[in-house]
């Protein structure tokens, strides 16, 4: 970074847009590296300590973030301000990780200083000389991130400088980055994907990113493509869930209106990719040039520091027969493999079983404010001298290409098979007559499977109807028993997000008075 | 469960109705008896979805909404006479920009 900064000072780095697309403010390269190093020395003048980073805007952030780094200061990633959850959110991160400093935005200074902590501005340090360029060794920690969950039992996932340099290398190798890219991106960062995949990753590169509020993008999606085509992006991300919202929001009419042809890489993870939606996005969003093989599947996690198996750019988007997405092969220097459920070993010769995978850019561990110190990972594995670290996702492979599955825990393992939950509800949907089940869990007990079905409010048929239907279609696409059942609309335990948990629906399904399910016999 | 008119103008009734429709259409909310005094918490409106509404009903009444409104004004009844009252005066370039499409 240092060196592309030299190289052409004047160069555009980073831009920031507001929730409509209008530009806020931009910074040369040569600007930012200038204002990281006096951020940087200033740090580097408090006490010991880790450094918490949650400015709004990409600007501040790179400063404040990259400022902690070349300190050699622990920095610790929380979300800014934009909705009452994500300003909770930010001040548990605080609470729990203890930071010397929390460097933010002016109008986020007052509470973090209520809750005890000391808090600046960016702009407030960011005075004096530059500090000079250290290098930090591989294995010295970066960068904590909080993964999602209870702040009751926090998991903040421990990236060294190793882990960043060696995922930005795979990440560049693979999507082919360069000057000549722009980004266009809404993603967070204080999350792995708009941290590592958009911001970093076009810092290191040398590309120009435009950010603009995650929010901005929920109310008004049209404003990131339209964004996309004003500044020329050739690469935008997202998971799922943000193409699918473009697809909701923005009708054929109004995507023939766009020009989005210059976009040579529209990258898909963070959650189970649903291909057919996907397909539908390319085909909506054609008229106005997008090229179907600018889909770029990929597989990651926050452990991986972001990126742990992907399309390559250009290939478009593979399905199996089984309908899953390929989420491509290991970038160069990681590996992945699957571990076989009986005999519980990692081998390439596994087909199906653990997604596991292994390299220099896998987190150590979980970070702990007592004794700064890192703990590894309760999964991991040592095999033969190779550690691989357990994702917990179920995946099978082809070839060298991985296929994602579904989350392990909720996997089904009867009679010697291991079937994916998703499968099993895929297939419940599809065998019952069209629009009649809206939501449905399907998990083991009583050692056959059991698939619990919120039915539609007119189904058009009768409820027994649609169970022997089930019953029939799940028979005889495996082969084994089902107990369909019907429980009232919206009693199936869900995430705040929607999702069904079926842990909690089978422990609901086998407590002794079974709430929410219909007894046997009615 | 109020199916009365709640003293709302013309105009806040016809955006009572479309958070009505909008909602009960993504959670599993009954449209026949739909809580328009209900807190939009209780009906299991998250923070996702409820900045995804204020978009829709930006689109559909060509007015800006600003999402954190929404805890403002938490229930179908006080959210629909809040906007109305904004939306009054005539619409800005700014909010039928919202059309999103223009």
């Amino acid at each position: 970074m240092a060196g592309l900064a030299a190289a052409a000072p004047d160069r555009l780095a980073l831009v920031d847009l507001d929730s409509r697309g209008q530009e806020l403010r931009r910074i040369t390269r040569g600007g930012l590296w200038q204002a990281i190093g006096r951020i940087s020395r200033s740090i580097a003048a408090l006490p010991e300590g880790p450094v918490l980073v949650n400015p709004a805007g990409s600007i501040d952030f790179a400063m404040a973030f990259l400022g902690a780094l070349h300190a050699g200061r622990l920095a610790i990633t929380a979300p800014d301000f934009a909705s009452a959850r994500l300003r909770t959110r930010a001040l548990e991160i605080a609470a729990v990780a203890g930071p010397v400093l929390v460097l933010t935005s002016d109008q986020q200074v007052a509470d973090f200083t209520a809750a005890g902590h000391a808090a600046c501005a960016v702009a407030a340090l960011d005075g004096g000389a530059e500090a000079p360029l250290i290098s930090w060794p591989d294995n010295r920690p970066a960068f904590v991130q909080y993964s999602s969950g209870s702040m009751a039992a926090p998991r903040g996932i421990a990236i060294t400088h190793g882990n960043l340099t060696a995922n930005q290398q795979m990440i560049a190798a693979t999507f082919g980055t360069t000057e000549q890219d722009v980004t266009v991106t809404w993603l967070p960062r204080h999350h792995d994907m708009g941290l590592i995949g958009s911001l970093l990753q076009s810092l290191w590169q040398g590309l120009p990113c435009f950010s603009m509020p995650p929010m901005g993008f929920l109310q008004r999606p049209m404003v990131w493509l339209r964004a996309a085509q004003t500044h020329g992006a050739t690469i935008l991300g997202a998971p799922s869930f943000g193409y699918a919202l473009c697809l909701r929001r923005i009708d054929p009419g109004q995507a023939a209106g766009l020009d989005l042809s210059r976009v040579r890489i529209a990258f898909c993870g963070a959650e189970p990719i649903d291909g057919s939606m996907l397909a539908d996005f390319a085909a909506r969003f054609a008229p106005a040039g997008f090229a179907e093989t600018a889909l770029l599947p990929c597989y990651g996690m926050a452990e991986a520091t972001l990126m742990a198996t992907t399309m390559r750019a250009g290939q478009g988007m593979i399905r199996s027969a089984r309908g899953h997405v390929s989420c491509g092969s290991a970038p160069p220097g990681a590996s992945f493999a699957l571990r076989d459920a009986v005999s519980g070993l990692v081998s390439p010769a596994v087909q199906e079983g653990e997604i596991c995978i292994s390299g220099p850019h896998v987190s150590p561990g979980l970070w702990s404010r007592d004794g700064d110190a890192i703990h590894p990972f309760d999964r991991d594995l040592l095999q033969d001298g190779q550690r691989w670290l357990r994702t917990g996702d179920l995946g099978y492979r082809q070839g060298d290409s991985l296929f994602p599955v579904d989350r392990l825990d909720d996997a089904i393992t009867l009679h010697g098979r291991t079937l994916p939950a998703a499968d099993l509800e895929n297939q419940v949907r599809h065998s019952a007559p069209p629009g009649t089940v809206e939501a449905v869990a399907a998990f083991a007990a009583d050692r056959s499977v059991v698939v619990l079905l919120e039915l539609a409010r007119n189904p058009g048929c009768t409820e027994e109807e649609i169970l022997q239907q089930v019953t029939e279609g799940f028979t005889h696409a495996f082969g084994l028993g089902v107990k369909a059942r019907s429980v009232p609309r919206g009693t199936l335990p869900r995430t705040s997000s929607g999702k069904i948990r079926r842990a909690a629906a089978r422990t609901e399904y086998l407590s002794p008075l079974r709430p929410g399910t219909v007894p046997e016999g009615n | 469960m109020t199916s009365d008119n709640a003293g709302l103008s013309a105009v806040a009734l016809e955006m009572r109705d479309w958070l009505a429709d909008y909602i009960s259409s993504v959670l599993d909310v009954d449209r026949a008896d739909f809580p328009y005094d209900t807190g939009f918490d209780a009906l299991g409106l998250d923070s996702v979805e409820a900045v995804i509404l204020a978009g829709m009903m930006e689109e559909r009444f060509g007015i800006a909404i600003d999402p954190s409104e929404l805890y403002n004004h938490p229930t179908a009844t006080r959210f629909a006479r809040h906007v109305a009252g904004q939306a009054g005066g005539p619409r800005t370039a700014e909010g039928a920009g919202t059309g999103i499409a223009g």
